[in-house]
């Protein structure tokens, strides 16, 4: 790092001293934590959110939001460590989500309504019991990526590496159950068991990204990137690489602009989120296969 | 002796209390062709989802290679095409070759290798070649079914199980598509069980027809069908003799 300064403080021009500024806000241990914790995240959450689209399951980050806000509110209550109550919490509610699904004769997005909408009740309850709503729970609310612990780091650098060693494993089960369920279980997929473990994963990440973004903001991580990739997506595969270079760009892009001009970080990524979606968008309008037709 | 490949017996399917099929027995050999016939909603995509697995009967049995289709190993010795309106998301971002590919991930859960041929093959046989790469959502209905049997077949099943497959076809690539399978069943004993409506088309090939229609009405060769008086009765006589003149 002291060499690469050193070099760059001798390139006398505008974008020498523009690296310079880039590589000083390297110096802050919160941009660093920050930066590694988001990447990582905003990769996972790309990858798991590109499923979940295609799958018609693009709410469920917002739903699980919502249960994240209630099991916060738990934590606080009960003076516990947030992350440690909702993940369990959120895990169960997931299944809850897939249960009514496959039992109850409820269609995905109802589902996801229903346990939204207890998620939210029980965090206002017990807010309300706890007299009010305090700085903490706000800072859930809106997220602040900029006040990630090395504990945190370390949590989310284990499981986003988890959660995307298990996608790749299961990368060829999980394209088949998203494209074709039916042919999957045909195929001797244990589609219901694969379809648990997603729900865990979407439930994990949803807990994880609350730190990032906010509560309030999780689901934009999830449908974002994988919305913008498949403007141009020429493929599956190819739909998830690009989903999950446009997250991580936006997040590191998102931390360096919010901390440059002195703006919320989750809103900031979201922004710059929804700016590659435009373009995206705009680029297959004008540049698309159909574009030619 | 010819080896069982589905054999149901006293079989019944229920949802909500509601019988779908009941009382259903039969035995369908290896290197039958067995053309699946009946009306809308006489139960046919439902028993062919029971014969892999994908629906338990409420009564009864079913087995598909002496085991209970939902327990059974061996699923790359299944070609299965569904249904096409059942399962069909345009906008989803997958390549032909990708959704090809599907074809044989029963065969490398079964840990057997592939070097990409069977793809190849397939590409050839049913002329995919300049749509490889294209999206799914991209190709027209014809071509979309054709990559979908394609995807049937890659992985040289001994059971096809075939959901009314030749719906979007065009008239030459479906004579071709039965001829394809008349091969795949005279010259490698592969049992083909084919849903359809076209019970004369069907007829020319299938070595026996299973009428239903909440129950098996009919089950035997086209020409017992034809001279069946239990179906003249069923249909009228019309009728029989008009789908039974086409052949």
């Amino acid at each position: 790092m002291a060499l690469l300064r050193s070099t760059l403080s001798v390139i006398n021009t505008d974008a020498g001293r523009s690296l310079l500024d880039i590589v000083e806000f390297l110096d802050y241990g919160f941009i660093r934590r920050a930066l590694i914790a988001g990447s990582l995240i905003s990769v996972l959450c790309a990858v798991l959110g590109v499923i979940l689209v295609l799958r018609r399951l693009s709410m469920i980050g917002d739903g699980l939001s919502h249960v994240t806000f209630g099991s916060v509110a738990l934590a606080m209550v009960l003076n516990f460590y947030p992350l440690a109550i909702s993940v369990p919490i959120v895990a169960v509610s997931s299944f809850g989500i897939l249960k009514m699904i496959e039992k109850a004769r409820v269609f995905g997005d109802a589902a996801i309504a229903v346990v939204s909408s207890i998620g939210i009740a029980v965090g206002i309850l017990l807010s309300s019991i706890a007299g009010g709503f305090n700085v903490d729970l706000f800072s859930y609310l809106f997220g602040n990526i900029l006040s990630i612990s090395t504990i945190e780091v370390a949590v989310s650098v284990v499981i986003s590496l988890s959660v995307l060693a298990a996608i790749y494993l299961f990368f060829d089960e999980i394209f088949s159950i998203t494209f074709d369920e039916d042919f999957a279980r045909a195929s001797g997929i244990p589609v219901d068991r694969i379809n648990a473990v997603l729900m865990l994963l979407t439930a994990v990440t949803v807990v994880l990204t609350m730190k990032v973004v906010g509560i309030m903001l999780t689901s934009a991580l999830l449908v974002l990137p994988a919305v913008t990739a498949f403007q141009n997506a020429r493929g599956f595969r190819n739909a998830i690489i690009m989903a999950a270079v446009s997250s991580l760009f936006s997040l590191v892009s998102g931390v360096f602009i919010s901390f440059a001009l002195n703006l919320p970080a989750g809103a900031t990524i979201v922004m710059v989120n929804v700016f590659l979606f435009g373009g995206s968008f705009l680029f297959r309008h004008f540049f698309g296969a159909h574009a030619a037709e | 002796m010819p080896i069982s490949i589905v054999e149901a017996r006293d079989l019944t399917i229920a949802f909500d209390h509601r019988q779908v099929l009941s009382g259903v027995n039969f035995t369908i050999l290896q290197g039958d062709y067995i053309g699946l016939v009946g009306p809308n909603g006489s139960g046919k995509s439902t028993l062919i989802k029971c014969m892999l697995g994908l629906i338990n009967p409420s009564q009864g049995s079913i087995s598909l290679f002496d085991e209970a289709p939902s327990a059974m190993k061996q699923r790359e010795k299944i070609g299965y095409l569904p249904q096409r309106m059942d399962f069909f998301n345009p906008r989803f971002p997958t390549t032909v070759t990708e959704v090809l590919s599907q074809g044989m991930i029963a065969n490398r859960r079964a840990g057997k290798k592939s070097d990409g041929q069977e793809i190849d093959k397939m590409i050839e046989l049913f002329d995919l070649k300049e749509l490889r790469n294209r999206l799914i959502g991209e190709l027209s209905g014809g071509q979309q079914q054709r990559v979908f049997i394609a995807r049937a077949l890659v992985n040289a099943p001994d059971v096809l199980i075939l959901d009314e497959p030749t719906s979007a076809l065009d008239p030459e690539v479906r004579e071709s598509f039965f001829e394809l399978l008349h091969e795949l069943n005279k010259k490698k004993n592969v049992t083909i069980i084919l849903v359809t409506h076209d019970i004369g088309g069907v007829g020319q090939y299938a070595s026996k027809l299973m009428y239903l229609d909440k129950r098996v009405v009919f089950f035997g060769g086209f020409d017992e069908f034809c001279q069946s008086e239990n179906m003249a009765s069923f249909f009228g006589s019309a009728s029989q003799h008009i789908i039974c003149h086409k052949h």
